[in-house]
């Protein structure tokens, strides 16, 4: 089913850190390891931000380098797997060892898994639609998908969407060897100078049906290929990466991110 | 204005639990203005200055399991009962929840381990409650503070416009002292009664407790048979982009995220019934709250019945949206507006006709349900009344 506006969708443009730099020209790409968040946020806010919140603001202030956004017409919508989870053990921790008395408000105000799209909004003054997704390894995906799903239906005319994800011990127990990185698209209605062209979006439980679900969504089109992203290091950041590195690219691709068990969203780009 | 193609929305099916007990309960309590605030037992308030909350029941939950889990589980199943689907395999979960199975995280903090710490993935809550009750389609998380309920309840809406059948959709979020000891620290809590809009508020109180609302696509439930309880017209989110923990004093975020719900639901302002209000009895929400209202309704905001269901339950973070929908669905469906309670003098910079004494009959066109989350996180649904 077509959405309720028809048109073209772009990727104006993106904002990444992470510790892959191999992206299409036009993407504003930063190493991790250079990557210092005092020059974007203050050195203050460094010191009370979540690494997550700050990573996330930092991509968005990358993404939306020169452009004058309208507060109310634009959205936030970021996917992550663990948000600011590492605040939120820290608060936890600290209260329970030394007591509440000891524990910082201004560290509960950071932990919670939905705060970086928060930061950003608040940073770039986006007051329009804002979600966060927390649906594991398909959650930056999907937020790409909801975020076309947004503008279409005429809530908003652009959007900063995508993947970030943190360090934390949390996320370490768990996944073993891992990466933080953040990458943030800027979505908006065509045409325009764009670093490439979203054709259709889906969801589904698996790969198949999300695939199908986005092809049903574009206009008659053959994908070229395939990508799904189920394994990776920088959890919903992954999906968005590897969108990045196909546009350009031959053809119409299609990336989905798959959690496994019913979280699974498709973008396809040309 | 867009032009709406796609199937139309309906909620089929309301589970609760909350400390009024379940749905029947709950309602019958809101209806007669019963607080289910009571002292805290789950954890010990001797560090704290308050010691009371809208805290449940839990033996009727699912033992063994995360409390918000349980709360969700229990919810999601009475939902699904209510709405008489037993064939759950298509069947899709949106949830929302503010920190999810939070007891995990307090646990991580003793004892590391590889399932505590998996347990708190925001998504794996999600995966219990689906592979607990057995549902087989879509399954998404989001956490967006206290609007998080209506946020999955929008994202449901969304998937059943392009084409999905069923969605169950709501929240859970259990009473703990990871939750309450940070809001003890904001100052956000009152040692007395929750009295939204009273000129006399001093805050509020947290709850604990789940709904879920089965949201089908409208002429698949017509097919099936089964009773309609309202429509689910249109959702909006916005946010302040003004503090990190305080709301924008002028409502300009809210005011954006409701008039964004109604240009959704295409509905007029003049069709608008009643405001389930967010009223946290905070000093700065209720004000706001009344500010956003007349921004979108003008002098007509003052004349809109509206009621503060946390006045009786207490603010329930994340779950807080998913179960005064499903309060506003009743309201609909029922035609009745549950009175505040605790209000005593209106403060003049909230005059809201907020219900109080006892439940006022309104004939219900349409509905608002408003949830402003912490960080400035605006959302607001729109249930409509399906006639005939």
């Amino acid at each position: 089913m077509s959405g309720y506006k028809q048109g073209r969708w772009i990727i104006r443009s993106a904002g990444v850190i992470s510790e892959s730099v191999d992206l299409p020209r036009g993407v504003n790409t930063l190493s991790r390891a250079r990557f210092d968040p005092v020059g974007f946020i203050g050195k203050a806010e460094t010191k009370m931000w979540d690494r997550v919140s700050q990573l996330a603001v930092a991509a968005a202030i990358l993404a939306v380098e020169g452009m004058q956004l309208d507060g109310a017409s634009s959205g936030v919508v970021i996917g992550t797997e663990w948000g600011n989870v590492d605040s939120i053990n820290r608060f936890f921790a600290r209260v329970a060892t030394r007591g509440p008395r000891f524990a910082s408000a201004m560290q509960f105000a950071q932990a919670g898994y939905g705060v970086a799209a928060g930061m950003v909004a608040g940073e770039l003054g986006i007051k329009g639609y804002h979600l966060t997704i927390n649906g594991g390894k398909a959650a930056g995906i999907w937020a790409v998908v909801q975020s076309v799903w947004a503008i279409r239906d005429g809530r908003i005319n652009l959007a900063v969407c995508g993947g970030v994800e943190g360090m934390s011990s949390v996320r370490s127990t768990v996944e073993g060897e891992c990466k933080e990185g953040v990458a943030l698209l800027v979505v908006s209605e065509g045409p325009g100078d764009c670093l490439g062209e979203i054709r259709g979006v889906g969801i589904g439980v698996d790969p198949d049906r999300s695939l199908k679900a986005a092809l049903v969504d574009s206009e008659p089109i053959t994908i070229e290929e395939h990508v799904i992203v189920e394994r990776g290091l920088c959890g919903a950041t992954d999906a968005v990466l590897m969108l990045l590195r196909k546009l350009g690219g031959k053809g119409a691709i299609a990336v989905t991110g798959y959690e496994g068990k019913g979280t699974c969203a498709t973008v396809i780009v040309s | 204005m867009p032009v709406r193609a796609g199937p139309e929305a309906v909620i089929t099916g309301i589970g609760m639990i909350t400390s009024l007990g379940d749905r029947d309960h709950t309602w019958a309590g809101v209806l007669a203005g019963r607080s289910g605030i009571k002292e805290i037992t789950v954890f010990c308030t001797d560090n704290y200055r308050i010691h009371r909350g809208g805290e449940l029941d839990r033996r009727c939950l699912p033992q063994g399991l995360d409390p918000t889990c349980a709360m969700g589980i229990y919810g999601l199943q009475a939902a699904l009962a209510d709405a008489e689907i037993e064939d759950v395999e298509n069947v899709s979960l949106a949830v929302g929840s503010n920190m999810g199975a939070v007891s995990q995280l307090e646990e991580f903090c003793r004892s590391d381990s590889y399932e505590t710490a998996f347990g708190c993935r925001l998504q794996t809550m999600t995966d219990v409650l689906a592979d607990r009750t057995g549902l087989g389609g879509i399954r998404i998380t989001t956490s967006v503070a206290c609007s998080s309920g209506a946020a999955a309840v929008g994202m449901a809406l969304d998937m059943i416009r392009r084409g999905t059948d069923v969605v169950v959709a709501g929240g859970s979020d259990a009473l703990t002292e990871f939750k309450f000891s940070g809001h003890h620290l904001l100052g956000s809590m009152t040692g007395e009664e929750i009295r939204p809009f009273d000129r006399d508020r001093s805050g509020m109180l947290l709850g604990e407790g789940a709904a879920f609302l089965v949201i089908e696509n409208e002429e698949r439930a017509r097919r099936r048979g089964v009773r309609v309880y309202a429509k689910l017209s249109g959702y909006g989110l916005a946010n302040d982009a003004y503090h990190m923990t305080a709301p924008d004093p002028e409502g300009s975020g809210a005011a954006l995220a409701i008039e964004q719900a109604l240009a959704d639901a295409m509905v007029k302002l003049g069709e608008v019934d009643h405001v389930n209000a967010h009223g946290t009895a905070t000093r700065l929400n209720d004000v706001m709250e009344t500010k956003a209202l007349l921004q979108v309704f003008g002098e007509r905001a003052l004349q809109i019945p509206v009621t503060a269901v946390k006045s009786m339950i207490g603010h329930l973070l994340g779950a807080s949206a998913a179960v005064e929908a499903a309060v506003t669905t009743l309201s609909v469906f029922h035609g009745i507006v549950p009175p505040t309670i605790g209000l005593t003098i209106v403060d003049p910079e909230c005059q809201v006709d907020c219900v109080v004494g006892s439940a006022r009959p309104v004939s219900i066109r349409t509905a608002l349900s408003n949830s402003f989350g912490f960080g400035g996180i605006d959302a607001c649904l729109v249930i409509s009344r399906v006639d005939g």
